[in-house]
């Protein structure tokens, strides 16, 4: 955006940094990406999707990952791409989970979400991602 | 029966063969490769309390999986 209108900002970075889809009815935060248990291991991915929240009495950010489907590095790039594509066309969140968790049932990954949107992350995971989404896009969580 | 060293003998039917070839192929490995690698991501699925990262964008997020308590 800040390209399409002429300015530039020291280390933005348009593709590394777009910001994730949101929610404003819930004030949440999507990101569709890839899990990787082991950083180094390409053969081991989970095409998966991060939400992150922040509990309105604690103030707390809470983070989820729904792991959809697993396969090498590719594979959960090519699903992940699907999920963003539906994502943009339908502008609807719950559209994607739809999708999402017809793959996780497929791939047996949905018997491991606890919680509606998957798996929830540990609280010190949340909130660095949480602040670096605030100081990076300002969402308002 | 715990012997790793075990190695196991079995029958593919013929299909099945080309169909493990043509696996291997796209894959471009071994048929031997292309089984383990899916056996292992079968199996495979986030534990609690398992670290990792998140990728997107080419951003990478470390990240920690929760206790693994149900909350639904």
């Amino acid at each position: 955006m800040l390209q399409r209108i002429g300015l530039s900002a020291e280390g933005f970075d348009p593709d590394r940094d777009r910001p994730p889809f949101y929610d404003e009815t819930t004030n949440t935060a999507y990101w569709v990406g890839i899990y990787q248990p082991q950083a180094e291991d390409r053969e081991v991915c989970f095409a998966s999707i991060l939400s992150l929240t922040r509990d309105t009495e604690s103030g707390a950010y809470e983070a989820q990952l729904a792991p959809c489907m697993v396969g090498d590095w590719d594979q959960a790039y090519t699903a992940s791409e699907h999920l963003i594509g539906i994502a943009e066309r339908s502008g609807d969140i719950e559209r994607v989970f739809e999708a999402a968790e017809g793959m996780a049932i497929a791939a047996h990954q949905r018997e491991g979400w606890q919680h509606e949107h998957g798996v929830s992350l540990e609280p010190e995971s949340a909130q660095s991602i949480g602040d670096y989404a605030v100081r990076q896009w300002e969402l308002d969580l | 029966m715990n012997d790793l060293s075990v190695s196991f003998t079995f029958r593919l039917s013929p299909e099945d063969k080309n169909a493990l070839s043509e696996l291997a192929e796209r894959l471009g490995c071994d048929r031997g490769a292309a089984l383990r690698r899916f056996i292992r991501q079968a199996s495979r699925r986030p534990a609690p309390r398992q670290a990792g990262q998140f990728t997107v964008n080419g951003r990478v997020f470390p990240l920690k999986l929760g206790m693994g308590e149900r909350g639904e």
